[in-house]
Order: structure tokens, then C-alpha cells, then sequence
């Protein structure tokens, strides 16, 4: 079986903007994800990376070029791609009526986890992510933290083999947000094919295996860290960034 | 389409629904409850009212010469009148120490050159609106007496001058009479409150869902757009169809409670026991209303971004349903095939129908007909709505959506479900 979780080709997305006229969002993106693989994209505000993912968790349908998740094409296969991800993003929120088991169960059978086992799965969840003392709780009430817990919970309770994050830790305090780095590196481990976005450069470098530096919806680089710093020279990821989105604005300080 | 997907979708959103006051309370609580207390209060303010009204007495400015007789002067006290013969009514009147007084005017402009009997009150005060109107009724009674009175003293009976007598006669049954009232009330009050029931489940499926930003948690899911649609769709009109029949089974139980009760006491014959073969129909027009008015405010709120927004987009389509029943309320109408024709009044008249006895069938099946071609219509036209991406990312320069802009956009292109 091949290990190749997630293959873009040519990927373009182009909005039609009354203000700005042709915008394009995506520009001829290729970017390949294997299993048990964390991949960055780094890029600024506006760079392209939220309609990328969009449109691999087939949210958003691309212009042209397409994807396969594990080998289901995002255009023609989009119920199926979507059975086999776990999408999560800060524009994704919760069910707020529901309380964090109902919220866990929900997702796994909406994504088609098997009837028999759902309430299996959501103890594992449940006991994986610590929710124990709120599971019965309304995730309106849930503190930030419980929240995210929730979030992740419903991510991965239908088991997908491939998680997209779009900006998982936006909005989080220190804390949560190392916690959620932490849950997220643990994927690499169960063999979880991982895509992933922030504008965080040491989020990025910490976390990623290897890092697609996206800008005005291109791919310019793609490497490990330490690639990237030797391909461009620079003695930081976050020198290696400038000098490749932004020439002639490398740090002078 | 996956049933069992559609399943979990639709439980989730009653299982949410159920638990949000804003849609319990009206969609649920007011329709099971607004009619009974409504019945009950106006009952209870009439019989104040009228409790109020009979014990009290008028005092009356009267010239001595209306009451030489003596026939006024007996008639008074059952009116409840007590007599006061100022002199001068105007001054008394404008104090409050007389309520109202009849005076004989001494120009001869009245009836067959008669000095006409004027009642003079004060119109702004409830105690002079009341003494004037028994006053005229004590007037009234005195002149219906008088001409017996004069005829009998002159030899001439009652059998001579009367020539005939009137009776009334209603053929209408009592469970007629019933239909009929039931049919003035109910179409309406059903129609507007199965709307009240679709419409807060209207917008908190969309509007709300974006204003939580579960919007996209939502479309992420593997179900389909045409599954959400779907779910929204049995969950909206669900809560329309429990609105409407909870709605209709409490004005039918109140109105038997309390109504008939008191048209019987009035000497009226009416039952309100709605006939066995007519609640097929009864159901059936809450189905189809339901299904109807689900989804024009589905189509109509699926780009609202708040619950204001929400509000302002469907509004004008509640108010489009339920204003044209208000006026179908005309004795001459019928349930015919024209009307059946017509969506919203079709299901009304039918209802209205109903209520007496099962309607014809050709209207009926026209009336299912219409209503859900109009149903998949507007289901075909959210889904295409559905299917384009500013439903999600809204226009880039934050303004309002168009659902026509939207649609004629849409039109050019299938949707990417």
C-alpha cells in the first residue's frame, strides 16, 4: 500500500471579488503528504493556506487541478474524502447545545463510524483526551480548553487517516496551545497523515516534518527546516521565510 | 441520499432545538398556550366587564311631563335609572351629578312635527355612555308599549293591527353552526402559528449555524449538501407541523370549553366535534403546510449570516403567507379547483373545508399537487444556493447576500455537493 496520503496537483482556486476583480486564492499548488508525516504550510495572513485546506476538506471546490485523499479525488469523491478526514479549523466551532459526548458521538456517526461501535470509540476518545469530567457537560458552558480538547476529540472520533488543521492554535492562550501542539505531534506516531497551517514560525519548525512556504497561493519552497535554511542561507526559518516571500526585507537587526 | 445520515443530521438539530428557549417558547410553548389564555382572558374580561356594568345605576335628568303617565316612570328602575329632575341638565352632566338627561325640546323639528326627546351625555365619561344607551332603551321599550296602550283603550286588538309576526329560523345544525365558526378562527390562527413554528427553526438553521460558526463544522461533515438540506428541511418543518396541530388541538379543545359553553347559554345550538372522516384532511393540510412553509424560509433565510439577518429575510415571506388568509375568511368562497390552484390558500381552504366535512377530492389532490411542486422547487432553488461558495465565505466586501444574485449565478453552473 502505497504511504501517500494526500497528493495536490495543479491546484487553483480564483474568486471573482466586485472590488478586487480576479483574485487568485490558490495558484497551481502541488504538494504531496505521506502517512504518519506532519506537513507545514506557512505563509502570512492571506496567502492562500484556509482556501487550500478548504478545499482538500472539499468545503470549497477548486477552479481547476485537483487532489486525492487516499486516493479519492476531492472533485468527483467529495462525501467520501470527507468520510476519510478529520477537518478542523478556528472558523469550525462547535455545537454548543450539545454536551462534549454528544458532540464526540454525533461526528462519528454523521462520518459513517460504524453503529455497533460508536459508543466504543467515544469512551477511547474520552479517555485519550482526558474528557472524563466534562463529557456529559454542554460545550457551552466548557472552558477554552475543554473546548479544544472537544475539537480534537471530534476530529479524530471517526478515526480518519488524514487530519487537516487550518490555524489550530489561533486564538489559544500559551498553555493551550502547547497543549495542542503536543496532541497534534502525537498523530505522527499513529500513523496519521497531517496537513497543517500557521503563520507561526516556531509553531512550524517545532511540529513539522517538512514545510510548504506558501504566498499569494504559490508554493515557493518545500523542505525540512533545516532544507529550507540551507537552500535560502539564512540562519532561521523565519529569515529563510522573509527571504523567500518578501527579497530585500531580511531582517537588518 | 443516505437515510441514516439525513437521521443523525436531524437528530442532532432537534436534539439542539429542544434545548434552545427561544425556539421551545414559540415554536411550542405559545402555540399549546396562547389560545386558551387568550379565550380565557377575554371571557373573563367580558363577564368583568359585564358583572361591572349591571349593578350600576344612572341617575337621569327627565322633564316632568315625559313621566305624567307613569308608564317611563315604571320602566325606569329596570334599567337600572334613577330619576333626577334638574332643571337644568347641562351643568349636572358636565359635574358627574347626573349621567344623562332626556329633555323635550320646544321646537317642532322631530317626527310628524312632534318636539323631538333628546338624550344629552358626556361621551368621555364611561358612566354617561352607559346611561345614554339604557336611557334610549327605556325610551324604546316606553314607545313599544305606548301603541297597544292607544289601541287596546281605542277597541282595536293586538290581532287586528300586528298583521303578522316574525320569527327566525336557522336550519343550520349545531355541529354546521360550529363548522362555521371553527372555519372563521382556526385556518388562520393554524397558518399563522405553523409559521411562527417554522420560522425561528428557519433561521437558527442557518443564520444561527453561521452566527455560531458551526456553519462550516457543518458542511466539513461527510454528509452532503443535499443531506444537510434534507435534514434542515424535516427538521424545520417538524417543528412547523408540531407548532400547527398542537395549535389546532388546544383552539379546538378551548373553544369547546369555553365557547360553546357560552353560545349555549346564549340560546344558540353550536357543536364544535370536528367529523372522523375530515381529520385526514385536517393532518394532511398541516403536513403540506408545513412542508411549504418550511421551505420558503429555508430558501429565503439560507444566506442570513445573524438572526437579525434572519428576521429581516424572511419576514416578508411570513407575512405573504399568512396576510392572504386573513381574507379567505369571506362566506362566499369555496374550496374550489381555482382556489386549490393557489399555494398557502389551497391548504387553508381546504383546512376550512375540512372542518365541516371531508372536502371533494379533485381540489384536494390539486392542492398536493401544487404545494409540492412549489416544495421541490424551492428545495431544488436552496440547494443550488447551498452549492455556491458565498453561502460560506459571504461576499468579500461583507455585504448582504442575494439570494436572486445568488441565483441567477447559480444558474449557469450544478453545485458542488
Amino acid at each position: 500500500m502505497s504511504d501517500r496520503a494526500i497528493e495536490i496537483t495543479g491546484l487553483v482556486k480564483i474568486f471573482e471579488d466586485d472590488a478586487r476583480g480576479t483574485v487568485r486564492a490558490v495558484d497551481g499548488v502541488d504538494l504531496d503528504v505521506d502517512r504518519g508525516e506532519i506537513v507545514g504550510l506557512l505563509g502570512v495572513n492571506g496567502a492562500g493556506k484556509t482556501t487550500t485546506l478548504r478545499i482538500l476538506a472539499t468545503v470549497l471546490e477548486p477552479t481547476s487541478g485537483t487532489a486525492r485523499i487516499l486516493g479519492h479525488d476531492i472533485r468527483k469523491e467529495p462525501g467520501e474524502v470527507r468520510r476519510l478526514i478529520g477537518y478542523y479549523s478556528s472558523t469550525t466551532a462547535l455545537y454548543p447545545r450539545l454536551t462534549a459526548g454528544e458532540t464526540l458521538e454525533f461526528f462519528a456517526r454523521i462520518n459513517g463510524y460504524p453503529s455497533s461501535g460508536v459508543r466504543r470509540r467515544v469512551e477511547e476518545v474520552v479517555g485519550a483526551l482526558d474528557m472524563g469530567g466534562f463529557v456529559d457537560t454542554r460545550v457551552e458552558k466548557l472552558s477554552q480548553g475543554m473546548k479544544q480538547k472537544v475539537s480534537i476529540g471530534r476530529t479524530v472520533v471517526h478515526d480518519p487517516a488524514v487530519l487537516i488543521f487550518d490555524e489550530p492554535t489561533s486564538g489559544l492562550d500559551v498553555l493551550n496551545a502547547h497543549e495542542m501542539l503536543g496532541m497534534i505531534s502525537g498523530f505522527r506516531k499513529t500513523g496519521h497523515a497531517v496537513i497543517y497551517s500557521t503563520h507561526i514560525m516556531a509553531e512550524a519548525e517545532r511540529l513539522c516534518d517538512r514545510i510548504a512556504i506558501i504566498h499569494s497561493g504559490r508554493i515557493l519552497a518545500c523542505g525540512t527546516p533545516p532544507d529550507l535554511r540551507e537552500r535560502t542561507g539564512a540562519a532561521s526559518l523565519e529569515d529563510a521565510f522573509v527571504s523567500l516571500v518578501a527579497p530585500g526585507r531580511e531582517a537588518s537587526w | 441520499m443516505r437515510p441514516r445520515t439525513i437521521g443523525v443530521m436531524v437528530g442532532r438539530e432537534m436534539r439542539c432545538a429542544l434545548r434552545e428557549k427561544s425556539i421551545v417558547v414559540n415554536s411550542l410553548l405559545i402555540p399549546l398556550l396562547l389560545y386558551p389564555f387568550l379565550l380565557w382572558g377575554a371571557f373573563t374580561v367580558i363577564s368583568i366587564v359585564d358583572s361591572r356594568t349591571q349593578g350600576i345605576s344612572f341617575a337621569l335628568a327627565l322633564p316632568p311631563g315625559l313621566l305624567a303617565d307613569g308608564r317611563l316612570r315604571t320602566l325606569l328602575p329596570k334599567w337600572d335609572i334613577s330619576m333626577d329632575s334638574a332643571g337644568t341638565a347641562g351643568p349636572a352632566l358636565l359635574s358627574g351629578s347626573v349621567d344623562a338627561a332626556v329633555e323635550l325640546r320646544g321646537d317642532t323639528d322631530g317626527f310628524l312635527g312632534r318636539p323631538p326627546v333628546t338624550v344629552t351625555y358626556d361621551a368621555s365619561r364611561e358612566r354617561g355612555r352607559l346611561a345614554s344607551g339604557r336611557a334610549r332603551q327605556a325610551l324604546t321599550d316606553e314607545r313599544r308599549e305606548w301603541l297597544p296602550h292607544i289601541l287596546s283603550a281605542r277597541g282595536i286588538s293586538g290581532r287586528d293591527w300586528a298583521v303578522y309576526s316574525i320569527r327566525m329560523v336557522n336550519v343550520a345544525g349545531g355541529r354546521r353552526m360550529g363548522a362555521f365558526m371553527l372555519g372563521l378562527i382556526i385556518p388562520v390562527a393554524f397558518m399563522v402559528m405553523t409559521s411562527v413554528g417554522c420560522f425561528y427553526p428557519a433561521i437558527d438553521s442557518f443564520a444561527g449555524e453561521r452566527e455560531r460558526q458551526t456553519w462550516e463544522t457543518t458542511l466539513s461533515t461527510s454528509a452532503s449538501r443535499l443531506e444537510i438540506l434534507a435534514s434542515k428541511f424535516l427538521y424545520v418543518s417538524a417543528f412547523g407541523l408540531a407548532s400547527g396541530l398542537l395549535n389546532m388541538g388546544m383552539m379546538l379543545a378551548s373553544v369547546s370549553a369555553v365557547l360553546g359553553p357560552a353560545i349555549r347559554s346564549a340560546g344558540e345550538n353550536a357543536s364544535f366535534a370536528i367529523p372522523a372522516a375530515s381529520i385526514p384532511f385536517l393532518g394532511l393540510g398541516a403536513i403540506l403546510i408545513s412542508m411549504f412553509l418550511a421551505t420558503g424560509m429555508i430558501f429565503f433565510g439560507a444566506l442570513a449570516r445573524t438572526y437579525r439577518e434572519g428576521q429581516a429575510m424572511i419576514t416578508p415571506f411570513y407575512m405573504a403567507t399568512v396576510v392572504p388568509v386573513v381574507f379567505l375568511q369571506s362566506p362566499g368562497l369555496d374550496y374550489t379547483t381555482t382556489l386549490a390552484a393557489i399555494p398557502v390558500v389551497n391548504v387553508a381552504m381546504m383546512i376550512r373545508a375540512a372542518l365541516s366535512a371531508p372536502p371533494a377530492l379533485l381540489p384536494v389532490l390539486l392542492t398536493v399537487v401544487v404545494t409540492v411542486a412549489f416544495t421541490v422547487a424551492g428545495l431544488a432553488a436552496s440547494s443550488r444556493l447551498m452549492g455556491m461558495e458565498e453561502s460560506l465565505t459571504g461576499r468579500p466586501d461583507g455585504a448582504r447576500l442575494s439570494v436572486f444574485r445568488l441565483l441567477r449565478k447559480a444558474s449557469r453552473r450544478v453545485p458542488h455537493v
